[in-house]
């Protein structure tokens, strides 16, 4: 059991690792243990599928797009369909730029669905975030499974009145879809003002502190989590620095080179 | 006391107030029930007496609302929270914190209570609740009844002089509306001030002060219960309680000693030897992260022709079994010969089209029905069930109730082989409602109709066989009536007055135009 603020604080290194990281590779790697962060926690097979083919439509397109409008020099053709030429840095760009936001998102699903929002709200207070920001931090977080339960809902009252979506017309289709976010929109801003007068009525100001202030520990395993990992995005950053001050020409250093080597393979 | 002079409410969209003027005066302690048709502009009313329209609304305030002299609108945080306890028709969204525990403490936080205050108020809630296992549990796995219940304690725990209340007993089983409702007793004793909004006065009657008829949004009657027109009421299609209606009609009855229940009856099987429509089981379905089943049978068959109620206290699985025979919930080996639809408890969620009219063309569209066949049907669906008015109106912009029957009528534009209603009484008065059961069961014909509900007088008048679920069980599977007594409304543990005067004269429970002819 890993503390809420551990996991905040590994949240913040994923992020800080999916900028300095650029090699497809490695990203790669950071993406396959946000993925195993998110397994751990018993996803049914069905959210698991839904994610699949949330996150392959993310990098196929970007991929897609980087690859055929990849503009910077030099670029290498891929290969040449007519007129239309696939950039291999452009598809390598993509690569990156959709891993990034994949590593990123997966860290925070895992974190949103093994955390108890209460908790998380604790971790962030303790951390120094203003009362009023984690509080609505957390209630957009505590939403999200009812927002996905609704959106089944609509779909499903809409399977049961209709044909199968597949058997219209691409246009009707996307019309059809556009309109199944009507229900869950309008539900939203009836619950957000519901919300927002139940707050009201119940006295609740975010500039005030709250009396009643859970404590959770930092555990033993905690602290040698977080120093590893800490110490490991700390080594990378560093190394990524120490290149980048190389290929400026600013800094250079003969024993370095079979870091420059490392940095330019694999980070 | 709280003051209103000259209260009017004008919805931005509108040229006249839509509630107003309101002049009443209410002095504490005291239990006043706000009762009238759907829309009349009572949750404005209740909202205004908040001070929440006047600090959020987009519409125009006129007039003024005092509480000791003071603008609600103008507390502070703080004074409001030990002031004001406010809970709305939608207990689920109101829902602002991840456990039960700090639900209760949120309030006494807003307050500034010390933390061993809190502690202590919140373990004499938890107890109080009666069905919180743990307090750390999300509020958002309750059941709908059972998140009503902890808006309410959470109101209440924070020691709020005035409460204000929306239809508060709306998703509630009968023994969970009595403790409610002996609750507000214990308060109105305790010098608080009450305030209720309800269609159905049955578990109010013998307690409430006054009672406040409001039709389009003015007050007509501001009386006693034993003061107050019973036609008048009647006429507003308020719920009456059927006792008094019955005293009314038969002056010599007597209705005041209400006799015990009955022991209930050994559980009966179903002898319907027709084909099933649909069957399921056998199943063990429990909700990620619980630990106790919320629903599990060996099998259960349904068949054509049948009106299956399904009853059963607050978080017994009704909705879930509902929910797996209509496969939003997955899991369940569900054996189906024709088409399901069902209407969850928030009609909101079926809703998807731009006016009512094509909601209810949806259908019949998709199925490729001619022009000619569509409109026909839609209009006869729609005049059946009062929505000929509205059906240019998009569906998002209605009441409550309205939008729950635009939910069913969509459904029934379909022509299901089975219907499934997840509480179909929410937000509807009692006059549309008896309308709406009566719609819905002659357009289902030889269809199997299934609803579940709290309505326990509603359910046994219009189901031919009843499920009595208890922890996710079927303890009961009979007839509503049965001349041997064998049936689901002797097998009720705490069924209401209504119900046990019908079956201490071995009457069906029907309604109070019936029970007068049969006794007569």
């Amino acid at each position: 059991m890993i503390s809420p603020r551990t996991k905040i604080l590994m949240l913040l290194m994923v992020g800080v690792l999916s900028i300095t990281l650029e090699q497809v590779a490695s990203l790669g790697v950071l993406a396959t243990l946000a993925a195993c962060a998110v397994l751990l926690h018993g996803v049914e097979g069905r959210w698991i599928r839904r994610g699949a083919i949330l996150i392959v439509a993310i990098v196929w397109s970007t991929v897609v797009s980087q690859g055929l409008f990849y503009g910077q020099e030099p670029r290498t053709p891929w290969f040449q369909i007519g007129p239309v030429v696939v950039w291999v840095e452009g598809v390598e760009h993509g690569l990156v730029q959709s891993l990034r936001l994949v590593s990123a998102g997966l860290a925070g699903v895992a974190i949103a669905i093994s955390t108890p929002p209460d908790r998380l709200l604790t971790a962030l207070q303790r951390m120094g975030v203003p009362a009023g920001i984690c509080f609505l931090a957390v209630t957009a977080l505590r939403f999200i499974p009812t927002l996905a339960r609704e959106i089944v809902q609509v779909r499903a009252a809409r399977r049961h009145r209709g044909r199968p979506l597949w058997s219209r017309t691409p246009w009707a289709w996307i019309r059809l879809e556009v309109s199944l976010l009507r229900p869950t929109v309008a539900r939203t801003l009836r619950r957000a003002r519901a919300l927002s007068e139940s707050l009201d009525a119940r006295g609740y100001d975010p500039l005030q502190a709250r009396t009643q202030h859970e404590t959770i520990p930092q555990s033993s395993a905690d602290k040698i989590l977080l120093t590893t990992a800490l110490l490991g995005t700390a080594a990378l950053v560093c190394s990524r620095i120490m290149y980048l001050l190389y290929t400026a020409d600013l800094v250079y250093h003969p024993g370095l080179q079979g870091l420059y080597a490392w940095v330019r393979a694999w980070v | 006391m709280l003051v209103a002079k000259d209260l009017t409410y004008t919805y931005p969209s509108k040229q006249v107030p839509s509630v107003g003027p309101i002049d009443v005066e209410i002095e504490g302690p005291a239990i006043v029930v706000i009762t009238g048709p759907t829309g009349c502009g009572k949750s404005t009313l209740l909202r205004l007496m908040a001070g929440l329209l006047q600090r959020h609304g987009q519409g125009r305030v006129g007039g003024s609302v005092r509480v000791d002299k003071i603008s609600p609108a103008a507390w502070s945080p703080p004074v409001r929270a030990a002031s004001l306890g406010f809970v709305n028709q939608c207990p689920g969204d109101q829902l602002v914190t991840g456990s039960i525990a700090d639900e209760l403490a949120f309030g006494l936080e807003s307050v500034g209570a010390s933390v061993e205050t809190i502690q202590g108020e919140v373990l004499t809630w938890t107890d109080r609740l009666g069905f919180v296992r743990d307090p750390g549990q999300s509020p958002m796995q309750l059941s709908g009844g059972q998140q009503q219940q902890l808006v309410i304690a959470s109101a209440v725990a924070a020691g709020a002089g005035l409460l204000l209340l929306d239809e508060p007993l709306s998703q509630l089983d009968p023994p969970a509306a009595a403790r409610t409702v002996d609750m507000l007793m214990k308060l109105r004793d305790l010098g608080r001030t009450i305030m209720v909004v309800e269609h159905r006065l049955e578990p109010l009657w013998g307690v409430a002060d006054r009672i406040i008829l409001m039709e389009e949004g003015q007050i007509q009657l501001d009386a006693t219960p034993a003061e107050m027109p019973v036609a008048a009421l009647q006429a507003s299609g308020v719920g009456v309680p059927p006792l008094v209606l019955l005293q009314e009609r038969i002056p010599s009855i007597m209705v005041a000693q209400v006799p015990p229940a009955k022991p209930p009856p050994n559980t009966a099987g179903n002898t319907n030897k027709a084909p099933a429509i649909i069957s399921i089981g056998p199943i063990d379905f429990k909700h990620p992260g619980a630990t106790t089943p919320a629903f599990q049978t060996p099998g259960i068959e349904f068949h054509s022709g049948e009106r299956v109620a399904v009853l059963g206290h607050n978080g017994s699985g009704k909705s879930t079994l509902l929910e797996l025979l209509s496969g939003t919930l997955p899991g369940a080996s569900v054996q189906l010969a024709g088409r399901i639809i069902g209407v969850p408890q928030d009609p909101d969620l079926c809703l998807f089209s731009e006016s009512v009219w094509d909601e209810l063309a949806y259908a019949p569209r998709e199925s490729r029905e001619g022009n000619v066949e569509t409109r026909k049907r839609v209009e006869s669906t729609a005049e059946s069930l009062g929505l000929t008015p509205l059906l240019q109106a998009p569906p998002q912009a209605l009441s409550r109730g309205q939008r729950g029957r635009v939910a069913v009528a969509a459904a029934l534009t379909a022509v299901p082989d089975v219907l499934a209603l997840d509480e179909p009484t929410a937000g509807q008065d009692v006059g549309l409602l008896e309308h709406m059961m009566k719609s819905i069961d002659s357009a289902m014909a030889d269809g199997l109709l299934l609803f579940a509900t709290h309505d326990m007088a509603l359910a046994l008048r219009w189901a031919s066989r009843v499920l009595i679920l208890e922890a996710g069980v079927v303890v009961f599977d009979g007839p509503a009536y049965s001349p041997d007594g064998v049936d689901a409304a002797n097998a009720l543990k705490s069924p209401t007055d209504w119900v046990r005067f019908c079956r201490a004269r071995n009457l069906p429970v029907g309604t109070v135009e019936q029970v007068v002819e049969w006794l007569e």
